[in-house]
């Protein structure tokens, strides 16, 4: 088992590089930060002039006043990472992306390549022919891979046990596993366990934590009560640990204890980066400043002060893995595609080879990204000035290259461009894939599919694009009538044949239903009496004109029923409605509107 | 029962679905009248799957059709089916669809618009329906042809409704429940019901028009 770790120093410069040449001399990558502009990346060149990231552009100029500032590039970035992506598949088939810079591969089973340290020879002459400056470690486990990889140039581990060979790596080189996520990933809460250092203080076993001298220089000494001198498991370097008789433990104040844990153990089960910060700053401040220092601490009195974070950052001390590697999901591929033509194509088929290329690396990273096509869009640009555009979203998300390009050949036969085509672009909008069933009480397979097939056919048959006519109602707090929206149908997935009788409410008895006139009709009213100061049309005895309809009289009504709004608004509403009945018990709701001194027809009961 | 459904099956599988007594003769106790127990089964277990059901008014001025079939719907969706409501002009009223008890969230309404008029737009309406009753996936359908031009509605070949019925047969999971000024689909109905009032004045009561009994068909 070996792993192979790749690690572009100085990204941001590195992909304006990768994009094209920069002039010698010392540059400075700079990002706008509130007001100024910081330094995020400088060159080989820069950083022996003292440069560094996170300077301001001013404190940089100040040292090196000739250093060619250039702006960063996040669109520069994404490529050279998508581009670092599919060339280091080519070195194994699982390649782990530790965002932003890192890179780990799997090499067991690559044998045919060659040896470890050959396919990382061979990767690294590749990167730097396309102007990288790549690091690589090769190591047995991933954590010493990658911490080999932090040394700079090209480190081979050969060792199944990388400790002795991690040991002289400084204490800054975890920041390496810091940056990928690893550490700081302990189960525990370490911000609540480190110690303030610069008193004693009590342990949990009664033995004093105190910085003291030790016998190599000003290093400071961890000292326990009972434990013997140099008494380290594995026979590490001794980094001297003493003993003094202390108090017991339960004589101190047990407020005192700054190893006693605030937060219950597992409630921070990923503790942010700040506190693995604080872990390596402790470290530091302990005297330690190597990583075999940290290897050889006793595990036990470690984990009586740090607690399980200690002991994890131990074990990457160590170069050991801890648990399954879950790397970041590997960039979305970009959703724009653009290439100009020169000379422009004459007809569309020069066109097709270069839209199956690009559907077929775009529909690969897609399947890498685990995502789907929802849409896509093609857009010609033609030497006439006049646009050929062509466009097609799907139901069901999906990547098969070849389909969309049968599509994209279908539509381009059916309506060629008139002009020759100088510009070409894609566009692709990804989505999450449909999932099919693969359980037993999950929506059985293809369910979802097919209903949303049927709702898209159906809104192409009612010829409704915005979704307006074909769904499901729901209602709105209104005062307003008819104050509902159509939603998407989303219905639960039970199924009415399996349901339990008992379990269904019965449904009340009848209840009279309105069947409403959209948009309300203006009808005639010929009342009997003229309205009442209070601007009452009572419409009882009136002679009703209803469309289509012989003129009936009003044997009975019920109402009014009054409301008014958004008298703030233009859209200000006032009426009347009432509830009217005429022969043949044909009931009707009748609005009287206020404002314009009409009457309308809302609807009739049935 | 098994036995009835597995000859059902068989029947439906050599496409003589509608071979056996569809709805209600069967099963009517005794002392019952077999529109009785029909119109019984109709309000309990709501229109048979795989058959059309056929809502009309008594007179032309009844009324009672829309709350009828609301409260059909109703009982479905309150146990989760799905069901379609094909609004052809757009008259469906959601605040009254909830009063009377329907879960609005499992019915897939489908609205017309002006532009859907005419043997044009009925043709659409026609083929609308066909999609949904082929999709399977809704226990119930109404279609609400009730403010439709009756004269356009005649004008409906017969075949469009046997098509559409060869189609229910074939899944048997989907019951078309049509609200409709008079009769339409003639012998592809199972059950034809009649809604109004028997006198002015009196409560509005289902009447059994017509139910299908036997009829063979190659």
């Amino acid at each position: 088992m070996s792993y192979l770790a790749v690690w572009l120093p100085q990204l941001p410069w590195q992909a304006l590089r990768f994009q094209g040449e920069l002039p010698a001399g010392p540059q400075l990558v700079l990002e706008a930060a509130g007001l100024t502009r910081q330094v995020v990346a400088v060159n080989p060149a820069a950083l022996r002039r003292g440069l560094s990231a996170g300077l301001s552009e001013a404190q940089a100029r100040l040292r090196a006043p000739e250093a060619l500032a250039v702006a960063r590039s996040p669109a520069a970035e994404r490529q050279l990472q998508a581009w670092m992506q599919e060339d280091l598949e080519h070195s194994s088939d699982r390649c782990h992306w530790l965002p932003p810079e890192r890179w780990l591969l799997d090499l067991e089973g690559m044998g045919l390549l060659g040896s470890p340290a050959q396919i990382a020879r061979t990767l690294r002459a590749r990167l730097r022919a396309r102007g990288l400056q790549p690091a690589l470690g090769v190591a047995a486990t991933r954590t010493a891979a990658l911490l080999a990889a932090s040394g700079g140039g090209l480190w081979v581990i050969a060792d199944p046990d990388p400790a002795p060979a991690l040991a002289a790596l400084p204490l800054e080189a975890l920041r390496a596993l810091q940056g990928c996520g690893m550490v700081g990933a302990g189960p525990s809460a370490p911000a609540a366990r480190v110690p303030l250092v610069s008193r004693p203080a009590v342990t949990a076993r009664g033995g004093v934590l105190a910085p003291t001298r030790g016998p190599h220089g000003p290093k400071s000494a961890l000292r326990l009560a009972g434990a013997a001198p140099n008494s380290l498991p594995g026979g590490g370097p001794p980094c001297g640990i003493t003993t003094t008789p202390e108090p017991e433990a339960g004589s101190g104040d047990p407020g005192s204890q700054p190893f006693a844990p605030i937060l219950p153990a597992g409630k921070a089960a990923r503790p942010p980066r700040a506190d693995a910060e604080a872990l390596l700053d402790l470290f530091a401040r302990w005297g330690l400043r190597s990583l075999g220092e940290v290897a050889a601490l006793p595990p036990r009195a470690l984990a009586e002060r740090l607690g399980r974070a200690g002991l994890a950052c131990q074990r990457w001390a160590r170069g050991q893995d801890q648990g399954l590697l879950l790397p970041a999901p590997p960039p979305e591929p970009p959703c724009e595609l653009r290439q100009e033509f020169e000379p422009a194509l004459e007809g569309y088929l020069p066109l097709l080879p270069w839209l199956e290329q690009k559907l077929g690396q775009h529909c690969a990273a897609l399947e890498r990204a685990d995502r789907a096509l929802a849409a896509a869009a093609l857009e010609l640009g033609l030497q006439s000035g006049s646009p050929w555009r062509w466009e097609q979203r799907w139901t069901l998300p999906h990547r098969d290259a070849r389909r969309l390009l049968r599509q994209l050949e279908t539509s381009l036969a059916m309506q060629p461009p008139a002009a020759p085509i100088a510009a070409a672009t894609l566009r692709l909008v990804g989505a999450k894939p449909r999932r099919t069933q693969t359980g037993l009480f999950g929506d059985p397979a293809g369910q979802s599919q097919r209903l949303g097939r049927l709702l898209a056919r159906l809104r192409e048959l009612l010829d409704d694009p915005e979704g307006q006519r074909c769904g499901a109602a729901r209602l709105q707090d209104l005062h307003r009538d008819d104050a509902f929206v159509v939603v998407p149908y989303q219905p639960s997935g039970s199924d009415a044949s399996d349901a339990y009788e008992v379990a269904a409410p019965a449904p009340p008895e009848a209840v009279p239903c309105l069947r409403v006139a959209r948009p309300p009709a203006r009808i005639q009213l010929e009342l009997r009496r003229l309205p009442a100061p209070d601007g009452v049309a009572r419409p009882e005895g009136a002679l009703c004109h209803l469309p289509r309809r012989p003129p009936e009289r009003v044997l009975r009504a019920a109402g009014p029923w009054r409301s008014s709004g958004e008298w703030w608004t233009d859209g200000a509403w006032s009426r009347d409605e009432w509830d009217v009945e005429l022969a043949h018990q044909q009931r009707f709701r009748l609005l009287y509107d206020r404002r314009a001194r009409a009457w309308f027809l809302l609807g009739e009961y049935d | 029962m098994a036995g009835r459904q597995e000859l059902e099956a068989l029947l439906g599988a050599r496409g003589w679905g509608t071979t056996l007594p569809a709805f209600g003769d069967a099963a009517a106790p005794r002392g019952r009248a077999p529109s009785d127990e029909a119109l019984r089964r109709l309000w309990a277990e709501g229109p048979p799957p795989g058959a059309i059901a056929e809502l009309v008014p008594a007179a032309p001025q009844a009324a009672g059709l829309t709350g009828a079939a609301m409260r059909l719907a109703a009982r479905h969706t309150r146990r989760g089916g799905r069901v379609a409501w094909l609004d052809a002009r757009d008259q469906w009223d959601p605040d009254s669809a909830q009063r009377a008890g329907v879960a609005l969230e499992q019915v897939l309404w489908l609205r017309g618009h002006p532009a859907l008029g005419g043997l044009a737009g009925l043709s659409r309406w026609h083929q609308i329906l066909g999609v949904v009753v082929q999709s399977g996936g809704l226990e119930l359908v109404v279609v609400d042809f009730l403010a439709w031009p009756l004269a356009e509605l005649r004008r409906t070949p017969r075949s469009a409704w046997f098509r559409l019925l060869r189609g229910l047969e074939r899944l048997r999971q989907t019951a078309l429940l049509l609200l409709a000024p008079e009769p339409l689909t003639q012998s592809c109905a199972a059950l034809v019901v009649a809604m109004g009032a028997p006198s002015p004045g009196a409560r509005i009561e289902p009447r059994l028009l017509r139910q299908r009994v036997v009829g063979l068909r190659a």
